[in-house]
């Protein structure tokens, strides 16, 4: 059977704190949903704020139970391994999240068109009686910061273990200040007169959602259909595969080579195809140039190489 | 968490600013003219003789009256008709001895619970959707009757 990944050690403390940050979230955001959902009142933007709070936890439990699998090893019915079980885990944040995001749009746009009113009265805190809307504001606030909080503390996580999954779940944290703020900005719409300020508020943070959601699935999409390494945080194609093709060509038996890989959650696989100009001792060969490939990058794993006559792969079975 | 504490004391301040506001200025429309409330026949919340309205909620709403400085016309009709004209605003309360739980709830208004009776049951009125300013202002003043409403029920439960 193949050899289990192994992290390097800077990679491995990376995790740690993934794991640790990861749960940190769950449940400062679990209360900062319980806050938010304590003053929620009849308003819409109150609605989608708890909502989406608490599907922003959806990511970080994902996380905790791939990382949790991705080092098992592999068996007969799995001979690759798991760690394409993070690349599942992405694809079900994203499709959870576009489906809410439409969700919440559909139902703000219909209390728009329906002209249904937010209803915002008193509350009773220490024997006064104040308007709802302040404590709603400020509990929006306060997810705010938690959320700025948790996405910057898992943004440099994310960089070291280039993760695709961790960048999401942070960027995710990180545009919680537009969707608060939108928030804020509503409920002090209405404050004023405005009714319709709590739907389209409402209805403007779930668009960010669904964009959000959409963006997400069309990378993992990508993933799993075996896409060139993208660089963390974009859909460009990072140079790895032209390096090792460099590194490859540099081994003094290769003649030429062609180099495809594909992400597989952490780490990184793939082929090889080398044209040698002889073929005395292959075997060891291809067993060195492998080894000499291990430092190129972190994430390389399970690579093969493949010796052929040529390139053109017309001319091949 | 300086700026949670910051927003708590701007939204203090703001508090004596006047807002929040009403959309279609009810607080404003009832104060030195009339206030019409809906009434729904429903001893010892409303009592309705067709002449007098008396009851624990009828008191309340004149407390309110007072408060305002505005007259009430009470309004008669069958309570689904009472909640259109409530959603439509051309009356600004409705008073039946309404629970908390009710699914008007999702409609129209409805106060803070004024009691909650021993079986759990909060009681509550009946206002406008969206006239906030109006709901506040209403809650304020059930919360500084809530002493007197005990001995109001207790009198005319019997």
């Amino acid at each position: 059977m193949m050899r289990t990944f192994e992290f390097p050690p800077q990679q491995l403390q990376a995790r740690e704190r993934a794991a640790t940050l990861a749960k940190r979230s769950i449940v400062m955001i679990s209360l900062s949903g319980i806050l938010i959902y304590s003053v929620t009142g009849q308003s819409q933007t109150m609605k989608t704020a708890w909502i989406t709070d608490f599907l922003s936890i959806v990511p970080s439990i994902a996380l905790l139970v791939a990382m949790k699998r991705e080092l098992k090893p592999a068996t007969g019915r799995l001979p690759y391994g798991h760690y394409r079980v993070i690349a599942v885990c992405f694809l079900l944040t994203a499709v959870s999240l576009l489906s809410m995001g439409l969700f919440l749009l559909i139902d703000a746009v219909l209390k728009l068109i329906h002209g249904q009113r937010p209803v915002i009265g008193g509350l009773s805190i220490a024997g006064q009686m104040i308007w709802l809307g302040w404590p709603m504001i400020i509990a929006l606030a306060i997810s705010m910061f938690v959320g700025m909080y948790a996405g910057k503390a898992k943004q440099p996580v994310a960089k070291t273990l280039a993760s695709k999954a961790l960048e999401a779940d942070s960027a995710t944290h990180r545009n919680e200040y537009m969707s608060e703020g939108a928030g804020i900005f509503g409920v002090v719409l209405v404050a004023f007169g405005y009714w319709w300020g709590d739907a389209t508020a409402a209805a403007l943070i779930s668009v960010q959602i669904v964009h959000e959601g959409y963006n997400n699935l069309k990378q993992v999409v990508a993933d799993l259909m075996d896409e060139s390494p993208t660089v963390l945080g974009t859909t460009e194609l990072e140079p790895l595969p032209d390096t090792v093709k460099h590194v490859v060509e540099r081994a003094a038996w290769v003649d030429s080579a062609m180099v495809r890989l594909r992400e597989h959650g952490h780490v990184i696989t793939g082929e090889i195809y080398v044209v040698p100009r002889n073929t005395e001792g292959l075997v060891s060969k291809i067993e060195e140039l492998l080894a000499d490939l291990k430092g190129v990058d972190w994430r390389l794993h399970a690579l093969t190489i493949m010796p052929v006559r040529t390139l053109d792969h017309s001319k091949l079975p | 968490m300086h700026r949670a504490a910051l927003l708590l004391i701007l939204g203090l301040f703001v508090n004596a600013c006047g807002l929040p506001r009403d959309p279609a200025r009810t607080s404003e429309f009832i104060r030195g003219a009339e206030m019409r409330v809906g009434v729904v026949h429903n001893p010892p919340w409303v009592i309705d003789d067709g002449e007098r309205v008396d009851g624990v909620e009828a008191r309340l709403v004149s407390s309110i009256a007072v408060a305002n400085g505005t007259r009430i016309e009470w309004v008669r009709q069958p309570e689904f008709e009472l909640m259109e004209l409530l959603l439509k605003r051309e009356i600004q309360l409705v008073i039946g001895g309404f629970e908390a739980t009710l699914p008007w709830a999702k409609e129209i208004a409805f106060t803070r619970p004024y009691i909650t009776t021993p079986d759990g049951i909060g009681h509550v009125l009946a206002a406008p959707p969206g006239e906030n300013a109006w709901l506040l202002s209403i809650d304020k003043i059930l919360h500084a009757q809530r002493h007197s409403v005990p001995p109001m029920l207790a009198e005319l439960a019997r």
